[in-house]
């Protein structure tokens, strides 16, 4: 079950997600989302415009984690659990993609970052990753960082 | 393998990179870096800070992916790395513990970024994606 406080950190307008698989000899990749979607209170999905070799390393490997990092303030969280789909976008996922882009672009070029760069960043999704979450790490630096928050470590 | 001269470039941008690490029962670890360093053109140099799970991963499997974005040319760098060493003093992790305290003085976190070795990599490959590509 996704914490309280992992939801609200979802939800931040300006958040910059990354995907990491593993491969069946062990070698990790890793995805730049162009956006995400808490489907419930155990999924979340993540939208890439560029998946290659994720296929082969979630029949190998299915557990995949997913980083949340708010740029400018450091808060950080890392979600694990198995995939459960790879797919492509539906139009409910490119309306939800619209408005993550909308919202990053909004935010950063606040902070000076030229609209048109952001924009191409958010690249048009190719496939949907849907992954259950199983785990939940804090990863803000200082010194709660690595501390699992679900299910709670025990005391 | 050659490290492109244009990576060298997109390090010295202060753009976070994120590393994924595995452990060898193949669970991957996502995190963020404030910097990548080059080293030379065969080489880079990612900061020990703590003893976290990456650092534990790496240990055990040197494997290590590497993404970082490059805003001026609109694209994303993708490398893939492998653990040689760690370096404890010398050039590296004099310039590496220069850069760690000015970004803990930038972002209020002295006291809490402490540099604790250079860790060498291998780079076995390193790409650019156009974002539009991707």
């Amino acid at each position: 079950m996704v914490p309280d406080v992992a939801t609200r950190h979802l939800e931040a307008p300006l958040l910059l997600v990354h995907l990491g698989s593993c491969g069946a000899d062990l070698k990790p990749a890793l995805y730049s989302a162009v956006g995400h979607q808490q489907v419930d209170d155990k999924h979340v999905a993540v939208f890439l415009a560029e998946a290659h070799g994720l296929k082969e390393h979630v029949a190998a490997n299915k557990t995949l984690s997913l980083n949340a990092n708010r740029p400018g303030v450091n808060e950080c969280y890392q979600l694990k659990g198995p995939c459960v789909s790879i797919e492509p976008p539906s139009p409910a996922h490119l309306e939800r993609w619209q408005q993550c882009r909308d919202n990053f672009v909004d935010q950063l070029s606040q902070m000076g970052y030229p609209k048109e760069t952001l924009t191409a960043f958010f690249a048009r999704p190719e496939v949907v990753v849907t992954m259950e979450v199983v785990e939940v790490y804090v990863q803000t630096p200082g010194p709660e960082a690595g501390k699992r928050i679900a299910p709670p470590e025990a005391v | 393998m050659k490290v492109h001269s244009d990576f060298r470039a997109a390090t010295d941008q202060g753009i976070p990179a994120a590393i994924c690490t595995c452990d060898k029962e193949g669970v991957p670890n996502v995190t963020i870096l404030s910097k990548v360093y080059w080293v030379d053109d065969e080489h880079v140099a990612i900061s020990f800070q703590f003893f976290s799970k990456t650092i534990r991963n790496v240990r055990e499997n040197p494997f290590v992916g590497l993404r970082l974005l490059d805003l001026p040319k609109h694209q994303s760098w993708v490398l893939d790395l492998e653990y040689v060493r760690s370096e404890t003093e010398g050039d590296v992790f004099d310039e590496m513990d220069m850069a760690i305290q000015a970004i803990a003085s930038m972002t209020g976190m002295e006291g809490i970024f402490k540099l604790q070795a250079a860790d060498i990599y291998k780079v076995h490959s390193c790409r650019a994606l156009p974002w539009g590509d991707e």
